[in-house]
C-alpha cells in the first residue's frame, strides 16, 4: 500500500499567479488559450469576467486572482486561459502564464500550510516540493464552487 | 428494481423505442375502432399492435405484459372473426387494458416496479372471451384454439418475425480456430433469435471441426438485418458475412398461422411497410397466408436509423462553426484581394472559398432537416386526450388533424406539447357546448375541434379552433374587473379586441369552477409565457357563438433565429427579430423624461425608452452611451411582446442575420433580460436580449413607481 503510493506520479499543468506557481491536474485540463476577447454577462459574480468561444462553445472565464483575492494584473503576452473541466462544465481561468507540465512523484506533495501560500489554504489540495520551488495544488472543484457561495454572499449582501 | 436476466441496456431500448410505436398504433387504432366499429383493417391494425408486444415482451422476460397482450390478442382474434361485438363496454376495457400497457412499460423503462395488478383487467378480458363460449356450444373449441395458437406464438418468444433469416459466414484462411469463431458467431446470432438450423451442425463446431465457412438459419423479429450482419461481423477472423435470403427457409413452421403473423409483424415494424400489411391482410383474405408473407418480406425496408440527439447537436455546434470560419475565410480573402489583386493564387482561393461557403450551406441545411420530424410525433397523442376530456364533460366532439406531417424541430416538439394541451382542453372545456346547448344555438351536437399546422416562412403555425360558444368580452371583462385585475374605468374604455387578450392575463379565468378540465392549475398566463419562451407568439380571434381559433406561431427551430444585431459602443447585441416591431430615428429632442424614466412618443404611443448600458450595468471606460447621448439622433429599436412595448436606444444598427442560440450553461445560470448567446461571424460572443424580459421589468418598474 506504501509502496504503491509512493511509486505513483502526477502529472500536473503548471501555472504562475503572482510569484507563486499553481499546479491542476493535467487529466482536467481540455485546452490553453491565448488571451482572446472576453463577451462581458450582466450581473454575474465578480470573478466571472465573461464568455468566450471555444470552437463553438460558450465557456465562462473566472479571474483567478480575483477569486483569490490577489491584486488585479494587466494581461501580457504570456496571460493564458486555461480551460478545465468541471463537472459537465468547461470553465476558463485567467492565469498569468502557464510555465510547464510536471511529473511528480505523489509523495513529495504535503497537505496544504497557511504559511506557504498566499492564498486561502481551503482552495488547496496540497503543496508539492520541487528542488528549485513549491508548486500549489489547487482543488479545482472547490475553487470552482466557491462560485456559488459567492453569489449567495453577493445576494446577502445586498439585501443586508 | 426491476431485471430482465440475459438483456442488455440495449436491448431494452429496442425494445421501448418499439413498444412505444405499438402502444401508439393500438391507441390510434382503438379510436379509429370507436368510429367504425367494423373496419377489418382497424381490427387487424390494432390485433397487429397486441400481438406484437406480446412477442416482444415475452422475449424480453416482462411477464405481465406479455400475459395482458395475449389476453387482449385472444378477444381481439374473436372481434376480428366477428364473433364478439364491438361495445363501449368493450372499448372501455380495451382502452384500460391500453392504460395498464403504458404503466407496464414505465416499469420496463424506469427498471421500477409499479405494483400495478393485471389480474382484474385479465379477468375481464377472459370473461368476454368465455362469453363467446357461453354463447355458441360450438364456440367452445374455436376459443381453445384461439388461445392454444395465440399461446404457441407466445411461446416461441420472437417467432412473430419476419421468419428465418440465412446468413452465410467465412471465415479467414489464417483462422487458427474456426469451430470456435463459428460457436461465438452462432453464440451471437443467438442473442439476436433464435437459431434454426445451421450448417455445418453444432455438434461438428462443439467438436471442433476444420471449417471455412458456415450457413445459419436464424429466426429473426428485428426489422432490420443489419444487427445481424454486425453481430457475426464482430466475431474475430470473420472474413465476410452475408445474408443469402430472407422468408421461409425453413419449411416446418410455414404454417399459414406463422406466415400471417410474420407478415404483420414485419409490416408493422415500420411505418413504411404500413401499405405492405394492407396487401398482405388483403392476400391473406383472398389467397394464401404464404402468399402474404412473401410479399411483405419483400416489401421495400424502412431506411432510417435511429441517432443520438446528443450526436446531432455535435453535427450542429460543429457546422455553425465551420460557417464562422468560412465567413472569416471569406474576409481573409477579400483583403488579400485588395492587397494583391489580380494575383493567379488570390483567384484561385477566391473560387475555393466560394466553394466551400456553398458546402457549408449545404451541410448547415441538411443537418438541419436531420433535427426535423413531423408534428405528428406531437399530435398523435391528442385524439385519445380528445375523447377522454370530452366524455368527462359529457360533450361530443369530433377532433380533426390537420398537416401532422409539418415538420418541425425535435427541440421545438419536445416544448410545444404541453401548451396545446393546454389550449385542447380548454377549446373543449370553455370552447364546445354541451349537445343540448347546441341543439338549442341550431348547431349540430357534435362538436368540432379542428387542430391544424403548417409552414409559413421560418415559422410553423398551429392553430386550435372549436365551432364552440366563442369568448364573450363582456364576461371577460366583468371576470377581470371582479379579480381586480383592471379597474371598471378602464374595462369599459376597453376594446373587444384588447378584452380578449386579457384571457392571457394571469389570474383570470371564465371557467365557473376549477374543474378537471382546467386541468393542472395553469392559465393561458403560462401558457403564452412558455411560447414567448420559445421566441413563438400566440394569439386569439374569436366570435360570439361561433367558435374561438388560438394561433401560435414558432420558429422552425428554437436553436436558430433571425435576430438584428445592434451594438452599443464596443458591444453587440442580438435582438430576437419576431419581437421587433420597428426601428426609429429619434432626435435626442424627442426624449423625454416621464416621472424619472426616459421615454419616447412615436405615432401617439408613449414607449418607455431603455439604454442596455444601464440594465446590463455594462459601461466602457469612455462610456459607451457618448455616441447616443451626444450624437443628434439615435436608433431606436422598437421592441414588444404581449405585454407591452420597450424602446432600445442604440448606436448603431449593425445587421439582421441567422444566429444559433447558445445557452450560458449552468456556471453562469440565468441572467435577467438575457436569453442567451450567439457566435457573431468574426467569432466573437454577443449576448441575445430577452426582450419579454424587459418589458415586464419595465412595467413592474413603472407600475410601481406610479403607485408610489
Amino acid at each position: 500500500m506504501e509502496q504503491a503510493i509512493a511509486g505513483a506520479e502526477m502529472q500536473l499543468v503548471v501555472f504562475e499567479l503572482g510569484d507563486e506557481s499553481y499546479g491542476v491536474d493535467i487529466s482536467r485540463v481540455q485546452d490553453i488559450n491565448r488571451m482572446q476577447e472576453i463577451t462581458e454577462i450582466p450581473h454575474a459574480p465578480e470573478s466571472v469576467v465573461g464568455v468566450i468561444n471555444l470552437r463553438g462553445r460558450v465557456i465562462p472565464v473566472i479571474d483567478l486572482r480575483k477569486r483569490f483575492g490577489l491584486s488585479a494584473a494587466p494581461n501580457t503576452k504570456d496571460t493564458r486561459i486555461v480551460v478545465v473541466h468541471m463537472e459537465h462544465n468547461l470553465i476558463g481561468m485567467i492565469v498569468d502564464a502557464v510555465s510547464k507540465v510536471l511529473r511528480i512523484p505523489a509523495d513529495i506533495v504535503e497537505p496544504p500550510s497557511p504559511v506557504l501560500a498566499s492564498i486561502d489554504s481551503s482552495y488547496l489540495r496540497g503543496i508539492a516540493k520541487l528542488d528549485d520551488n513549491l508548486v500549489v495544488l489547487l482543488d479545482l472543484d472547490f475553487v470552482l464552487s466557491r462560485h456559488e457561495h459567492e453569489a449567495i454572499n453577493e445576494v446577502l449582501a445586498e439585501e443586508a | 428494481m426491476l431485471q430482465f436476466p440475459g438483456m442488455t441496456d440495449d436491448d431494452i431500448k429496442v425494445f421501448l423505442v418499439e413498444a412505444d410505436e405499438q402502444l401508439q398504433f393500438l391507441e390510434d387504432g382503438l379510436l379509429a375502432l370507436e368510429q367504425s366499429s367494423d373496419d377489418p383493417e382497424v381490427i387487424a391494425q390494432i390485433f397487429r399492435a397486441a400481438h406484437t408486444l406480446k412477442g416482444s415482451s415475452a422475449t424480453l422476460g416482462h411477464d405481465k405484459m406479455a400475459r395482458l397482450t395475449h389476453s387482449m390478442e385472444s378477444a381481439l382474434d374473436l372481434v376480428r372473426k366477428s364473433r364478439i361485438e364491438v361495445t363501449s363496454t368493450l372499448m372501455d376495457l380495451l382502452f384500460e387494458c391500453l392504460d395498464m400497457l403504458r404503466i407496464l412499460n414505465r416499469e420496463i423503462s424506469t427498471a421500477q416496479d409499479s405494483g400495478a395488478d393485471i389480474t382484474a383487467l385479465n379477468e375481464r378480458l377472459l370473461d368476454v372471451i368465455e362469453g363467446v363460449d357461453g354463447q355458441e356450444g360450438a364456440g367452445a373449441s374455436t376459443h381453445a384454439s384461439a388461445r392454444a395458437s395465440a399461446d404457441e406464438s407466445a411461446c416461441a418468444g420472437g417467432l412473430a418475425g419476419p421468419g428465418d433469416v440465412k446468413i452465410r459466414v467465412t471465415f479467414t484462411k489464417t483462422c487458427p480456430m474456426p469451430s470456435v469463431r463459428a460457436y461465438q458467431v452462432v453464440d451471437r446470432l443467438s442473442a439476436l433469435g433464435s437459431i434454426a438450423f445451421s450448417h455445418p451442425g453444432m455438434d461438428r463446431i462443439e467438436a471442433g471441426d476444420d471449417i471455412s465457412d458456415l450457413v445459419v438459419v436464424v429466426e429473426y423479429d428485428g426489422d432490420a438485418l443489419e444487427p445481424l450482419i454486425e453481430a457475426a461481423r464482430d466475431v474475430s477472423d470473420v472474413e465476410s458475412a452475408c445474408v443469402l435470403q430472407v422468408g421461409h427457409v425453413g419449411s416446418t413452421r410455414a404454417t399459414a398461422a406463422a406466415a400471417a403473423a410474420a407478415a404483420a409483424a414485419v409490416a408493422s415494424a415500420s411505418v413504411q411497410g404500413e401499405a405492405a400489411a394492407r396487401s398482405a391482410a388483403a392476400a391473406g383474405a383472398g389467397g394464401t397466408a404464404a402468399r402474404a408473407a412473401a410479399t411483405a418480406v419483400a416489401a421495400p425496408r424502412a431506411t432510417t436509423v435511429r441517432v443520438d440527439v446528443a450526436r446531432l447537436d455535435i453535427l450542429s455546434n460543429l457546422v455553425a462553426e465551420l460557417v464562422i470560419d468560412r465567413t472569416h475565410l471569406s474576409q481573409v480573402e477579400s483583403r488579400l484581394a485588395e492587397k494583391h489583386g489580380g494575383d493567379e493564387v488570390v483567384s484561385e482561393l477566391n473560387r475555393t472559398s466560394t466553394h466551400i461557403g456553398r458546402l457549408t450551406t449545404e451541410l448547415q441545411e441538411a443537418i438541419n432537416k436531420a433535427r426535423m420530424f413531423p408534428i405528428d410525433n406531437v399530435f398523435k397523442r391528442f385524439p385519445r386526450m380528445v375523447r377522454d376530456v370530452a366524455q368527462k364533460q359529457g360533450k361530443e366532439v369530433e377532433l380533426i388533424i390537420e398537416g401532422e406531417d409539418t415538420e418541425l424541430d425535435r427541440s421545438v416538439s419536445e416544448e410545444i406539447g404541453d401548451p396545446l394541451i393546454h389550449l385542447l382542453r380548454n377549446a373543449i372545456g370553455h370552447g364546445i357546448e354541451s349537445p343540448a346547448e347546441r341543439a338549442k344555438a341550431g348547431k349540430p351536437t357534435r362538436g368540432t375541434v379542428r387542430l391544424s399546422a403548417f409552414h409559413q416562412e421560418n415559422y410553423i403555425v398551429i392553430q386550435v379552433a372549436d365551432d364552440g360558444r366563442g369568448i364573450d368580452p363582456e364576461a371577460i371583462k366583468a371576470s377581470a374587473v371582479r379579480k381586480g385585475i383592471v379597474t371598471e374605468d378602464a374595462a369599459a374604455r376597453m376594446s373587444d379586441k384588447d378584452a380578449i387578450g386579457l384571457v392571457f392575463a394571469s389570474g383570470l379565468s371564465t371557467a365557473v369552477k376549477a374543474d378537471d378540465v382546467s386541468g393542472r392549475g395553469v392559465g393561458m398566463d403560462i401558457v403564452r409565457k412558455n411560447i414567448e419562451k420559445l421566441n413563438g407568439n400566440i394569439s386569439i380571434d374569436t366570435v360570439l357563438g361561433r367558435g374561438s381559433t388560438v394561433t401560435v406561431k414558432l420558429p422552425l427551430t428554437l436553436a436558430i433565429i433571425r435576430a438584428l444585431l445592434v451594438s452599443l459602443g464596443e458591444r453587440i447585441y442580438a435582438v430576437p427579430l419576431n419581437s421587433v416591431r420597428e426601428i426609429a430615428r429619434v432626435e435626442l429632442s424627442d426624449i423625454k423624461t416621464i416621472g424619472g424614466h426616459e421615454a419616447i412618443r412615436l405615432r401617439g404611443d408613449v414607449i418607455p425608452l431603455l439604454r442596455l448600458g444601464d440594465i446590463f450595468d455594462l459601461r466602457d471606460a469612455d462610456d459607451s452611451e457618448h455616441a447616443s447621448r451626444h450624437g443628434q439622433r439615435v436608433f431606436v429599436v422598437v421592441a414588444a411582446c404581449h405585454e407591452g412595448q420597450v424602446g432600445l436606444a442604440v448606436d448603431r444598427l449593425v445587421g439582421e442575420m441567422e444566429i444559433v442560440i447558445k445557452s450560458l450553461g449552468t456556471f453562469v445560470g440565468n441572467v435577467p433580460g438575457v436569453s442567451g448567446v450567439t457566435i457573431l461571424g468574426d467569432g466573437r460572443v454577443a449576448l441575445i436580449v430577452d426582450v419579454p424580459s424587459l418589458v415586464r421589468r419595465v412595467v413592474e418598474e413603472r407600475n410601481g413607481a406610479g403607485e408610489c
